[in-house]
């Protein structure tokens, strides 16, 4: 857990705690853990990105420069969260990546018109899941550095 | 579903009885057309009878024209004779002999003239020519001619008598009266005609088959008959009603009885001076021969087009029972089809339903799966080291279960998704397709390699990714069941039969028992352990999904230990 006016790597949009868990799990493996904040719905995520209701006093400069993304949320779900960040010009640049267990055809169409930048279908096998959620923060965090 | 039939067949009556008012139509036409045609035949007929009639009247006219006119010549020539001057001086002298001899070369010069008799006013023959010799003296006051002249002192031509003087035969006579200056009367002249040479003209005249003119007299004896003799017994044709009616001086043509000749004739009469007449008859058939040929002409033209009549009406109400069958065919058949494209719609949103419902599930399901397996595994490298061996085995069993169900729901996911996904029907090389198939599946077999038999497969119009998934199924299947044969053998098939292109994946495996052949293409049915053979039991529902929704059918055959043949066939595109 961070602060709230603490730099924010890595938000995680997951209404599962197990998933949560397990995500964290992979997370600190690549020695992310202390920089990532977790949110359990939609509206608690938007009210985070977009600084408002109770994260208002939060600074947009503090982060989130990489957000996992879970499709299926209680509230506000994954896609209707990805099109509001998708479409604020200030937030339009930070990377989103879609972690989630569907495979569904017609959500992945969706999130790639929306703008996502990555697609995770979580694997039931843990060790590939552990590798996949690594690989993305690695690869987010690390590599693709937003300017 | 048994009722439908039912239904549509109920309806059948009603249709047909739509028919009638063609029908009523149809005989309305038919009546009037027949109704045309008898009256059109009847006036045909009238006419022909008419015309037929009309000409023999004319006939008669014409006869009796001539017949007047000869006796006005005779009576011209009588005339002539009897009021030459010296003649009447002659008579008035009372000098008979040489008043005879006057008219000596009459018979010469006119031969229908026989005799020539002079008798006195009071009717004693006074003179004759030619002479003979019984002479003169004779009285005839008894005659016709005589009565007549005596009465009225006009020229009369009597009825047929026959001549009691020789030489004895039948005549008529033309009596002349002689008068002198003062029309005072001096004597008679009688001309006996001789009927054969008198009546030469008559038998010229044409009237057709068996018929002709005959001629009576005032008393309807015979005076002219083509068929009896001029001599011998005068013969009376008073019963003849032709002849009644002519001395009645009526002028008519009709069909009428002859008592004589024992027949129907046509008979037509005309009255001729001095009470005569003349008849022109022929028998029935032949006067009427000519309308009776056209009239049956006509029949047969009738009855032919009576007969093309029907035979267009039978092929009009042919076509029309046929079309209309044709239509109500056509009727049933969309019956069928919207019933069962209705049944069909219900059922695919049946099948969607349970489609989604067990995606969701599936989808559901892997959570939880999820966290089993990655809290075991956390389970295993945060505190593996404090388990001994037994607590190691049972995390193992958790995780391979947890692995064991993760495939079940895939599985699960891709059939759902194959119910869902639409057909992208393309043109398949049937044989590239299997060779690329085989590579992959070899590829992956870590059993024994099968020996493989492929024969030219015909090419299909499918949607290639799924029908790539039905070979892939059939042959991995093959492979797998065939590895426990001393010598795996696999063969591969197919052919065109009729509409269909059948094809056959056949091993030498292990085979099934036909027993349970219901759960053979059933989704996670298995008919072998899984120690034995692996995989979840959801390759051949995958094969029987993809195909029945091509169009096309599956079916297998098996003997355990013995190996298994499974066929699919496929809709041959037109």
């Amino acid at each position: 857990m961070t602060d709230d006016l603490e730099q924010v790597e890595i938000l995680v949009v997951e209404d599962n705690p197990n998933d949560y868990e397990l995500t964290a799990r992979a997370l600190k493996k690549i020695n992310l853990a202390n920089k990532v904040y977790w949110v359990k719905d939609g509206t608690e995520a938007l009210e985070f990105i977009f600084c408002t209701g109770m994260y208002a006093k939060r600074s947009p400069e503090n982060g989130p420069r990489l957000i996992l993304l879970d499709l299926k949320l209680p509230k506000v779900d994954g896609i209707q969260v990805l099109e509001k960040i998708k479409s604020d010009p200030n937030t339009r640049k930070i990377p989103v990546v879609m972690l989630t267990s569907s495979q569904e055809e017609n959500d992945i169409v969706e999130s790639y018109k929306l703008g996502v930048n990555s697609y995770i279908v979580k694997p039931v096998d843990f060790q590939k899941f552990m590798e996949t959620v690594s690989n993305a923060g690695f690869y987010w965090m690390l590599i693709n550095k937003t300017p | 579903m048994d009722t439908t039939r039912d239904d549509i067949e109920g309806t059948h009556p009603a249709k047909t009885d739509k028919a009638w008012p063609l029908y009523v139509f149809l005989l309305l036409v038919f009546s009037i057309f027949i109704l045309l045609a008898a009256h059109n035949y009847q006036t045909i007929d009238r006419e022909l009878t008419a015309s037929a009639l009309s000409r023999r009247h004319s006939i008669a006219e014409l006869s009796a024209a001539t017949l007047s006119e000869k006796f006005d010549h005779m009576i011209g020539i009588g005339i002539a004779l009897a009021t030459r001057v010296k003649f009447r001086e002659l008579i008035a002298q009372e000098k008979w002999s040489e008043a005879a001899e006057i008219l000596r070369d009459v018979p010469k010069d006119f031969p229908f003239i026989e005799r020539v008799h002079l008798t006195s006013v009071d009717g004693i023959k006074m003179a004759e020519l030619p002479v003979l010799p019984a002479g003169v003296g004779e009285s005839f006051t008894h005659r016709e001619w005589y009565k007549n002249v005596s009465r009225n002192r006009e020229p009369y031509i009597s009825p047929v008598f026959p001549r009691y003087s020789p030489p004895q035969r039948n005549i008529f006579a033309a009596a002349i009266p002689i008068k002198d200056t003062g029309n005072k009367p001096l004597g008679i002249l009688v001309l006996h005609t001789d009927l054969k040479e008198f009546f030469d003209w008559a038998r010229e005249i044409e009237i057709g088959p068996g018929g002709f003119v005959y001629v009576v007299d005032s008393k309807g004896q015979l005076a002219f008959h083509p068929e009896y003799p001029a001599q011998g017994e005068i013969i009376s044709f008073l019963e003849v009603p032709a002849v009644q009616r002519v001395l009645q001086g009526k002028s008519k043509v009709e069909v009428t009885y002859n008592p004589i000749e024992k027949e129907r004739r046509v008979s037509a009469y005309v009255p001729v001076e001095f009470g005569w007449g003349v008849v022109a008859q022929q028998p029935v058939e032949t006067a009427f021969e000519f309308k009776y040929t056209q009239m049956n002409r006509i029949l047969i033209g009738y009855a032919l087009i009576l007969l093309f009549c029907i035979m267009v009406m039978w092929l009009a109400i042919r076509i029309l029972r046929h079309r209309r069958q044709a239509e109500e065919d056509r009727r049933v058949m969309a019956e069928l089809e919207r019933r069962v494209a209705e049944r069909t719609e219900q059922l695919e949103v049946t099948n969607k339903e349970l489609e989604s419902f067990s995606y969701s599930v599936s989808h559901d399901l892997r959570s939880p799966l999820r966290a089993i397996e990655g809290f075991t595994l956390i389970l295993e490298e945060d505190y593996g080291s404090k388990l001994d061996t037994e607590g190691q085995r049972l995390l193992g069993v958790v995780k391979d279960n947890a692995r064991r169900m993760s495939m079940l729901i895939d599985d699960l996911l891709s059939f759902s998704r194959l119910g869902r996904q639409a057909i992208k029907p393309v043109d398949i090389n049937m044989g590239e397709l299997v060779k690329e198939v085989l590579e992959e599946v070899l590829s992956h077999t870590e059993t024994k390699y099968p020996e493989l038999v492929t024969h030219s497969l015909p090419n299909a119009r499918a949607d290639r990714v799924l029908l790539r998934q039905v070979w892939i199924n059939l042959l991995s299947n093959a492979v797998k069941f065939s590895s426990v044969s001393a010598e795996p053998l696999v063969e591969i098939g197919g052919q065109i039969e009729g509409m269909d292109s059948v094809y056959y994946v056949k091993d030498n495996g292990a085979g099934f028992d036909m027993q349970y052949y219901d759960k053979l293409f059933s989704v996670f049915q298995r008919l072998h352990r899984p120690e034995d053979f692996p995989g979840t039991g959801i390759g051949l529902a995958i094969v029987n999904r993809v195909i029945t929704r091509h169009g096309g059918r599956v079916w297998a055959e098996g003997k355990v230990n013995a190996g298994a043949t499974f066929y699919f066939t496929l809709p041959v595109e037109k």
